[in-house]
């Protein structure tokens, strides 16, 4: 006998796969983001202004720009910003709910959620060195993102990154050209929200990712 | 019946399936191109790994398996936990941690939780690169295509190092291939993938097996699973 549950569960699998079916279009257009890009400039219209504290910390940082030495020579995964200016050419994959950010050297990914999921409960949100961004497009194709949940580490300019920095980017792509307008706000850190461009040309269709396999027991692993 | 009629039903139908259905976006399940998208963070169960046989392994493959390894070695020490050594794919895609795919019409990547290299691959109808070219990698040179609603994925190319490979763990090298057909349920709410490892340097025959995904609610999130080989607590696993 079936049941009238049975037959719920029938008509229900039946109506989920039109819905599944019926959400697929014919073609969708592949975004001008998706890519690989290397970077080409990084400039700063003002200097970073550095609280008393962030100076003080500063200077115990194993830092050079914003490679954390130490770090990096024992394979340690890295995260903002030196997955955007360091890590090699980024690999930007388009999905869609969720942006993919790559790179080639050591760092995590980035995963930017880009269809309105919930963001967690930062109160029980375990920091990581790329933390929890969210983005979202506005005019002119251009994506904004926003990154809160950032572990402690390196910074920009070296100086501290505290997990109460806020980083908002601004996606733009012209042509060949990617264009990312970046603001770190942290007052723990910075005395003045600090901004700066990065500025990207896109690699050839057909570039290879390439692998920078890091062995910590191989006399200066990680070339910081 | 109304459209509001047909929706209320749809509804009715998701909250039955899953609660948190009614809530994704009709672009999460949307095809990036004419086919199905696979994107979104899936997660094995109990019993995911399914029609697995022990690899048939030759004479050079049982003799690499005695070595000291992490799977018979009485400490239990692995050193691809305390050094922190990045994986790749096949090993980690039937681990235990869920995976992040991404896909759009150019690339597809696979993300896992635990420490591992970015795996691409690509979809923009290039070949595999000739062996003069060809730069071994964990995952290996990946290549996809759509078979009708079933997404090929084949890589060559791998590098080799100690303590994981395709087949068990034994390390990869230049001999070995692997295929993986990926397929989503009728419903979109499994991911099913078939998997074929050959390397004739290790196997009599190549090794298949299947495992399936289930699709986790859209609140799901990237956890990466740090790993510092300057923790002492990395020793064992």
């Amino acid at each position: 006998m079936i049941s009238s549950t049975s037959h719920a569960n029938s008509l229900a699998a039946t109506l989920a796969a039109l819905f599944f079916l019926t959400a697929m279009p014919a073609k969708a257009a592949q975004s001008p983001l998706s890519g690989f890009w290397k970077l080409v400039k990084r400039e700063a219209a003002a200097p970073a202004e550095l609280t008393a504290a962030a100076v003080a910390a500063k200077a115990k940082l194993k830092a050079r720009d914003d490679i954390d030495v130490q770090a990096v020579r024992w394979c340690v995964e890295q995260g903002l910003p030196f997955v955007m200016d360091q890590a090699g050419p980024i690999d930007i994959i388009v999905g869609p709910n969720q942006i993919a950010i790559l790179e080639e050297k050591t760092a995590l990914p980035r995963h930017i959620y880009t269809a309105g999921q919930p963001p967690p409960d930062m109160k029980v949100f375990d920091n990581t060195p790329v933390g929890y961004s969210s983005g979202r497009w506005q005019g002119h194709g251009e994506l904004v993102v926003e990154t809160v949940g950032l572990s402690s580490g390196v910074g920009p300019t070296g100086a501290p990154r505290t997990d109460s920095a806020r980083v908002l980017e601004t996606f733009k792509v012209t042509g060949n050209t990617l264009e990312i307008s970046t603001t770190w706000t942290d007052p723990a850190t910075f005395r003045e929200p600090y901004h700066y461009t990065l500025v990207y040309q896109r690699l050839p269709a057909h570039y290879t990712a390439q692998e920078h396999y890091c062995d910590p027991r191989v006399n200066g692993a990680g070339h910081p | 019946m109304s459209a509001r009629k047909h929706s209320l039903i749809a509804s009715a139908a998701k909250a039955m399936i899953m609660p948190w259905m009614a809530t994704i976006s009709l672009p999460s399940i949307a095809a990036a191109a004419e086919h199905p998208n696979i994107s979104g963070f899936w997660e094995p169960r109990d019993g995911s790994i399914q029609n697995r046989t022990s690899p048939s392994l030759n004479a050079a493959g049982r003799a690499e398996l005695k070595k000291p390894n992490k799977l018979n070695n009485a400490n239990g020490v692995d050193p691809v936990n305390i050094y922190c050594l990045p994986l790749g794919q096949p090993w980690d895609l039937y681990q235990s941690a869920p995976l992040d795919i991404v896909q759009d019409a150019r690339e597809t990547t696979i993300m896992y939780e635990n420490h591992s290299l970015p795996w691409h691959i690509y979809t923009d109808g290039r070949s595999h690169p000739d062996d003069a070219h060809l730069k071994p990698t964990v995952s290996g040179h990946s290549i996809g295509r759509w078979e009708g609603d079933v997404f090929v994925v084949d890589s060559v190319g791998f590098s080799s190092h100690p303590g994981h490979g395709a087949v068990t763990v034994i390390p990869n090298n230049k001999t070995t291939h692997v295929i993986e057909r990926f397929r989503l349920s009728p419903d979109g709410m499994e991911l099913h993938a078939h998997f074929i490892i050959d390397d004739p340097h290790w196997l009599t025959k190549p090794d298949q097996f299947d495992v399936v995904w289930y699709r986790d609610p859209p609140s799901e999130y990237a956890i990466p699973n740090l790993c510092d080989p300057r923790n002492e607590a990395n020793a064992h696993y």
